[in-house]
């Protein structure tokens, strides 16, 4: 009771400083109290008349571990601003209860005080408007978070989303749904059922009139309760479990993706379909072929080459024995000028040294490019062979280091 | 399975066998729903999980909207790719608001829009490091490659629509993050 205003005093108070109140009403949904730091800094611009005279109209209310706004006001506001935590289903079962206590003595009544009676009707029909409207407000609470969750407005990391979206399912609307399922034996809708049947032979059997009217009343309800459940229960089933369902698949996919994607080539990947073709030859016979094809493009040129000698066919000349520079090579590096080296030995063994053979000792090297390694020096090198000078770049050739003798030179 | 046991034992095999070999085997493609070698197959899953596993040794992985053989391969660089691709994808569509199981399932798409989301992208460095998704021309490749294996449906040059067979990458995405998620649970 307010004892220190009028009650229109305090409203407009109340009107006065509405942002005072809404910023303490969000508060106190967060917190469930007001902690005393939360408090001041809440109220640190308001002059200190306002916050005595809230204590004083008993708006808000002091407790030792900080404040609350009464209870009365706090559900005002909540009707006010349209913001309220969802209730917890166990929260709601206490209508039950209380449906079950009431219904029992309304139909127990013999000839007691009929006072009593109607007492209970009317307690009854209290009691179901208040579950109505909790109901109600708490499936478009939930509604609410679900969607605000989904939209993710709050930029909430995907496997928070996943925890609350679980969260909201396991002990709100599923539970919520028990409770509006008319099927379910347990469920308070099953009860009103039982209560409905009751009441519709009672507002006209019974003797007294008034106590029939109290029994039309609450029939009135109980069959409007019953849409309004149906209502809620649909958005429950509807809407509700549905995109709180797809969220939480959606936010699953996005964050196992994103983990994917954090590492994508070096995290392992779904075994795909596989193409498997037949054909008859391997994979690489087509550059098999190409290979063994070209030996004989090249082979009429030795041959003319052979005819337009008048010397008789020197073994030394024909064959070029490649084995002999491979281990020449091998023996001489590293080598720091390759071109020079390959002018000398081929002076050095061979009868007739021709460009032909140069060219031949020469891609050795790239014959043999696993063994050896090659780096350009600066300057280049004339070499005269034949009538042909070449102009060559000055290059050092290594072996490998990592390889020293372990592997042996390709075989002719 | 329709076995004969006369005088010799003879099988005889279901009507349209020939387009579920092909299409699992030589294409290397999803079978989908609708498709009427995905009937055959359905009509005798016991048969044909059988006749891969005895005459190939692989397994067909059958689902209620679509079916493939598993490679057997440890790692598939296209599966890779795939996974990049519906990786991005996914995050972008999320990320422009849209229903994301709803837009894949039910909705077509340009490849107009795709390729915006792809230029502006966040994972501009993963798509760069990935060949086949790093420019638009290599992409139009890859949007052919996933055609012929039925991940997606060319419906023209601007339109595409994914299949149900992009379902089983996405629960490969659910996969990882429940992982993950048990990892975190077990951690703490």
């Amino acid at each position: 009771m307010i004892l220190k205003a009028e009650p229109d005093k305090a409203l407009r108070f109340l009107e006065d400083n509405f942002e005072l109140f809404r910023t303490l009403y969000r508060l106190q949904l967060e917190h469930s109290i007001i902690g005393r730091d939360l408090f001041e800094a809440a109220t640190e611009e308001k002059a200190d008349v306002i916050v005595k005279r809230m204590l004083d109209y008993k708006l808000v209310v002091s407790q030792p571990n900080g404040f609350r706004i009464n209870e009365p006001v706090r559900a005002f506001l909540a009707f006010l601003l349209n913001e309220f935590k969802p209730l917890l289903p166990e929260e709601l079962t206490k209508y039950r209860q209380a449906f079950l206590e009431l219904f029992k003595r309304i139909q127990a009544f013999r000839d007691d005080d009929i006072l009593i009676l109607a007492e209970r009707l009317d307690a009854f029909y209290q009691e179901l408007q208040e579950f109505l409207e909790n109901i109600e407000s708490n499936t478009s609470q939930l509604l609410r978070n679900s969607q605000y969750l989904k939209a993710n407005k709050g930029e909430i990391p995907y496997s928070e989303r996943v925890r609350r979206a679980r969260h909201l399912i396991e002990y709100y609307i599923e539970p919520l749904n028990r409770i509006l399922d008319v099927q379910k034996k347990q469920s308070i809708t099953n009860l009103l059922n039982q209560v409905s049947a009751y009441v519709n032979v009672e507002r006209f059997n019974h003797p007294h009139t008034g106590i029939r009217q109290r029994f039309e009343r609450l029939h009135e309800l109980l069959r409007e309760g019953e849409a309004r459940i149906l209502r809620q229960s649909h958005v429950v089933t509807r809407e509700l479990l549905p995109l709180i369902e797809r969220l939480q698949t959606e936010s699953e996919i996005l964050s196992g993706w994103l983990y994917f994607l954090e590492r994508p080539f070096l995290h392992e990947v779904p075994v795909m379909p596989a193409r498997r073709l037949f054909t008859l030859t391997g994979s690489n016979i087509g550059v098999g072929l190409e290979l063994f094809l070209q030996q004989f493009e090249r082979r009429p040129a030795d041959i003319v080459l052979k005819e337009e000698e008048t010397t008789p066919v020197n073994t030394r000349q024909v064959y070029f024995n490649r084995r002999h520079y491979q281990q020449a090579l091998k023996a001489a590096a590293p080598v720091s000028n390759y071109f020079e080296w390959c002018y000398e030995v081929m002076q050095a063994h061979e009868a007739m040294p021709t460009t032909e053979r140069f060219l031949k000792i020469g891609s050795l090297l790239f014959e043999e490019a696993d063994e050896y390694e090659a780096e350009f020096a600066t300057g280049r090198i004339q070499l005269q062979i034949e009538s042909a000078v070449f102009d060559l770049p000055v290059m050092e050739v290594r072996r490998k280091a990592q390889q020293t003798g372990a592997q042996k030179p390709t075989a002719v | 399975m329709n076995t004969d046991t006369t005088a010799e034992r003879r099988i005889t095999f279901p009507d349209g066998h020939q387009d579920v070999v092909e299409a699992l085997l030589v294409d290397g493609r999803f079978l989908l729903e609708g498709d009427p070698a995905f009937m055959t197959l359905k009509q005798h899953v016991d048969f044909y999980q059988a006749f891969f596993r005895e005459s190939f040794g692989l397994s067909l992985e059958y689902h209620s909207e679509y079916a493939f053989l598993q490679s057997g391969r440890d790692s598939d660089p296209l599966s890779r790719d795939v996974c990049i691709f519906l990786g991005v994808l996914c995050y972008e569509l999320d990320r422009e608001g849209y229903n994301l199981l709803e837009q894949l399932s039910f909705h077509t798409l340009e490849f107009e829009q795709v390729e915006q989301m792809f230029e502006m992208s966040s994972f501009r460095e993963v798509l760069d490091a990935t060949t086949n998704l790093q420019d638009a021309q290599a992409r139009r490749n890859f949007y052919n490659r996933l055609h012929r294996r039925r991940i997606i449906e060319k419906l023209d040059d601007q339109l595409f629509r994914f299949t149900p067979a992009h379902k089983y990458f996405l629960e490969f995405a659910r996969s990882v993050a429940r992982y993950n998620q048990r990892l975190a649970e077990e951690e703490e």
